[in-house]
């Protein structure tokens, strides 16, 4: 049996990998890739990410949002997981976006 | 049967399970890193898979990036080396499945030894070779040089070099050319004034004796409780990362990272250090104090407080720092504190330990190393003559008296003197010498007691 330690790992690894292979099969793109990997290092990192999380979530729910794909891309590229000023801001640009 | 065996032998030249180990402790913890950025080299890897990650984590390792499974993908990507799936089932593989970082040590000369092992087989291949095909080849010359190659495979290590006489001759002439080239320089360009070979040590009559610290060199500062080793230590780190733009990796064993900051403040504004400890300041002067932390934030002076500092521990973070910032000198404030491995250990051998340790590592690294020290309440030194033995530079900070200040006709020429830096062994030069300084307490500065002009 798996600690939970162990559990995240293993899903720490399975992720990175999931996220490289598509990158590698052309499904996303280089810029989505490192984002996503970005993204998972913060997590594993227990960056406090919630805020952001939700308004991902809200972006997911939302219906007829093709237009507004692009946009939120742009925006989430420009993030800087290290620094919590770049978080917040692109959280409160996407949160707008939304509205 | 000799294909047989040779095939025998070909699968004792690799030990992959090792590599794989050796990768995956780099990937889940620095200490595993450190060890093996210092230990190894890519071609001791026989897979090259292995060698390629390998490689692209000693780089992210390098820029003080931790070489995590993501890391080594977005480098490796960036790097155009993984293009498709296959070309990180490896390095999943090796996420994956090794987490073991303890006997780090163990893995790492496991795959040394093979690559050593493979290093001889290819000798021993090529002189089968040879012999196969110039059988008419002249048995003293094929000897001689086959014992040559087998003495390099033997005698060998990374960092370890044998001077040939023909180098050696070379470093002698060029060693001398660079000294005759600096006399001319000296005469004509410096008026008689030596310029340094070394770092500043923030005091010109110092730097006139010494020629600054050496690549190298191992210096021992001695003071008693409460007369200005950490003073020293950051004057000296003042003199060489803020005003001489080279890197100072500082270790204090005592303090903590606000009371070094503080320090600073007034070493760098020269606004007295209680005051500022106590924020009795007023607006102009925390303008000046907020324009003088400028100075250290350009500088390149980095700071480590370690309280349960370990010779051993010393050794990786300046490995470390070495690899990742290129420092120039560490300072180690002060040995005195630091943790017992052994507690059946008197306190001389410990010391002994230290210095050694140390010594070594200013060599290996080429940087250099400044232990400090605490003088017995009468000026002497716990283990001094063995740690005269080991360093280069022995200087002692004592308090002149005010008995010597009244009588002592040579001080009278300058002007305020309160302390001696005393020069009790330099290997490469004068030494038994007194020079005397200005400390001011306060402020927490030093510097050279000025001649009063006559």
């Amino acid at each position: 049996m798996f600690n939970d330690k162990e559990k995240i790992k293993k899903i720490y690894d399975e992720t990175a990998t999931v996220i490289a292979d598509l990158a590698f099969r052309r499904e996303i793109t280089d810029e989505e890739m490192y984002f996503l990997l970005n993204m998972l290092e913060a997590i594993i990192d227990n960056r406090n990410l919630s805020a952001l999380t939700e308004v991902l979530l809200e972006w997911i729910k939302k219906e007829d949002k093709n237009e507004l794909n692009e946009e939120i891309k742009k925006e989430l590229f420009k993030i800087n997981f290290k620094d919590e000023d770049s978080v917040n801001e692109v959280t409160h640009n996407i949160k707008k976006l939304l509205e | 049967m000799f294909i047989e065996n040779y095939e025998k032998i070909r699968e004792n030249l690799y030990d992959l399970e090792s590599e794989r180990r050796v990768l995956s402790a780099m990937i889940h913890a620095e200490e595993a890193c450190i060890e093996a950025h210092s230990s190894l080299q890519a071609s001791d890897f026989y897979s090259p898979k292995h060698a390629t990650i390998f490689e692209l984590a000693c780089n992210l390792y390098e820029r003080d990036i931790k070489p995590t499974y993501v890391e080594i993908l977005k480098e490796g990507h960036s790097l155009g080396i993984f293009t498709n799936p296959k070309d990180i089932e490896e390095l999943k593989y090796i996420a994956e499945h090794y987490i073991d970082d303890e006997n780090i040590k163990y893995w790492i000369k496991k795959v040394k030894d093979k690559s050593k092992l493979r290093r001889f087989e290819t000798f021993l291949r090529r002189s089968y070779f040879m012999l196969a095909e110039n059988p008419e080849s002249d048995a003293e010359e094929i000897l001689l040089s086959a014992e040559e190659e087998l003495t390099n495979l033997t005698a060998f290590d990374i960092d370890e070099k044998i001077d040939t006489p023909a180098d050696l001759a070379k470093l002698g002439y060029e060693e001398v050319e660079k000294r005759f080239i600096r006399f001319k320089e000296i005469k004509e360009l410096h008026k008689g004034v030596l310029p340094l070979e070394g770092l500043p040590t923030g005091f010109s009559y110092l730097d006139h004796i010494t020629l600054g610290y050496k690549p190298g060199d191992l210096v021992i500062l001695g003071a008693q409780t409460g007369h200005g080793k950490t003073a020293f230590a950051l004057h000296t780190a003042k003199a060489i990362a803020v005003d001489f733009g080279k890197k100072v990796l500082y270790l204090n064993t005592e303090m903590s990272r606000t009371q070094i900051a503080l320090r600073w403040g007034s070493i760098l504004s020269g606004i007295e250090h209680e005051r500022i400890r106590s924020g009795d300041i007023n607006e102009t002067e925390l303008s000046i104090i907020f324009n003088a932390y400028s100075k250290l934030r350009d500088s390149g002076f980095y700071s480590y407080p370690c309280p349960n500092l370990t010779p051993e521990k010393t050794v990786s973070i300046a490995r470390k720092f070495k690899a990742q910032k290129n420092i120039d000198m560490m300072i180690i404030d002060y040995v005195g504190r630091m943790e017992k491995q052994d507690p059946k250990l008197s306190e001389w051998q410990i010391l002994e330990q230290i210095v050694k340790t140390q010594k070594m590592l200013a060599q290996n690294l080429q940087i250099v190393v400044m232990c400090l020290v605490q003088l017995n309440p009468d000026g002497t030194l716990q283990g001094a003559k063995r740690m005269k033995n080991e360093c280069d530079l022995m200087l002692k900070l004592t308090p002149i008296s005010k008995e010597e200040l009244a009588e002592n006709e040579e001080l009278k020429k300058y002007l305020n003197p309160n302390y001696y830096i005393y020069i009790e062994k330099n290997r490469d030069g004068r030494s038994g010498v007194s020079l005397p300084i200005q400390f001011d307490l306060k402020r927490q500065i030093m510097k050279d007691a000025e001649r009063i002009q006559l």
